[in-house]
């Protein structure tokens, strides 16, 4: 496996980590929550950080956590899927193709929630106040977010975004072929 | 970022009291401060909870951190700098750009993934119908071309056959599709010059 800094991956993802943040405060604004500090991209790790104050309820806080899981696997998709059709299964493309692809595969492959979040979501999960069938789906979630944003170490991220930008349609044709 | 120095917790640079736990951030701030209520002086405690930014009464409701109802609303609501509004609206463009092309990728996707099917079927007829749709939407893709072109070698759609090889000259392919094409083309012509429809041409 070899060795990309991290500040270098963030710069060539540039715009997957903007979305990131901007998805955890939209969840923000949508619950409620007070954000007390923002940084949409920096050269440094994190990339990016939303700072806000702990939401009042264990759904609120998985909400904001895996905002960016959703919002960032939709845009990533919908905007790789037009290129990636003649690319993939055609084998052609034009320099407009190959810029939607890489804005795509950008986006996707920042959906995973970081360290942070997932810590977040696990505090969250565990508290008091949940209840117990809650612990029992939320758990299990948890732990695919900790894999995910563990996983980057591994170019999960990177595998993730190519295959949400790049396969997915293909398997999208292929079932409604 | 302003770390707390009781709790930890990072703080903006504009605040000077810690969000989480009341906390003096900078005994030299400006801005209102509402001091730790567990290490000051009792005489000298301030009410319990007082929002950081404003010092108003905090907002009912169980919220963990004493904000009053306005700076709740205003931090939740905080808003976008000028260059993410634009990066955002960009992404937007662009999204849109992509929902319009998705319809016409989609349906060409379809109709070559149902001629490939067809091909293997050996449903030339079919599989034509189906590259032909793929070709009018990527004119320049050399691929569905190519399999355009076989198809109509093994239909001997003489008709067409011609101007499908002209739209492949000089086009780079792989040489298993070239050989795949060249073997179709030497069928047809085999095939015509049988029925003797080559020499009349």
């Amino acid at each position: 496996m070899f060795f990309i800094p991290g500040w270098l991956i963030s710069i060539v993802t540039f715009p997957g980590v903007i979305v990131h943040e901007i998805a955890h405060q939209f969840f923000c604004r949508l619950f409620r929550v007070a954000v007390l500090d923002v940084c949409y991209f920096r050269f440094g790790n994190p990339a990016g950080y939303v700072i806000h104050e702990a939401p009042r309820s264990a759904f609120q806080s998985i909400g904001i956590g895996i905002g960016p899981f959703i919002l960032n696997t939709l845009i990533g998709a919908f905007i790789a899927a037009p290129a990636a059709i003649p690319v993939v299964q055609f084998r052609t493309g034009t320099p407009l193709d190959f810029f939607l692809i890489w804005l795509g595969v950008s986006i996707a492959m920042h959906s995973f929630p970081s360290t942070g979040d997932a810590s977040t979501i696990w505090q969250a999960v565990w508290s008091h106040d949940v209840n117990i069938l809650a612990k029992i789906v939320g758990a299990p979630l948890v732990v695919v977010i900790y894999v995910g944003a563990i996983g980057s170490v591994v170019w999960l991220d990177l595998i993730y975004g190519v295959a949400v930008a790049m396969l997915l349609p293909s398997l999208l044709i292929s079932a409604a072929a | 970022m302003k770390r707390c120095p009781d709790c930890s917790y990072p703080n903006p640079d504009h605040l000077a009291a810690c969000f989480k736990c009341g906390t003096a951030l900078d005994a030299h701030g400006s801005q209102a401060v509402a001091p730790n209520p567990v290490s000051g002086p009792a005489d000298q405690q301030p009410t319990f909870g007082t929002c950081p930014q404003c010092g108003s009464p905090p907002e009912p409701g169980g919220y963990p951190m004493p904000l009053c109802s306005r700076c709740r609303d205003t931090l939740s609501s905080r808003p976008l700098p000028a260059w993410t509004i634009v990066s955002a609206l960009l992404v937007g463009v662009i999204l849109v750009f992509a929902f319009a092309r998705f319809p016409a990728a989609v349906r060409a996707g379809v109709a070559f993934e149902r001629g490939q099917r067809a091909e293997e079927q050996i449903n030339y007829d079919a599989a034509e119908e189906e590259y032909r749709k793929v070709v009018a939407q990527y004119p320049d893709s050399t691929e569905p071309l190519a399999r355009l072109a076989i198809c109509q070698c093994k239909t001997l759609n003489v008709m067409e056959i011609g101007g499908t090889l002209k739209r492949l000259e000089g086009r780079e392919m792989s040489k298993e599709l070239y050989d795949e094409v060249d073997a179709a083309v030497k069928g047809a012509e085999t095939e015509l010059d049988r029925r003797g429809l080559l020499k009349q041409q």
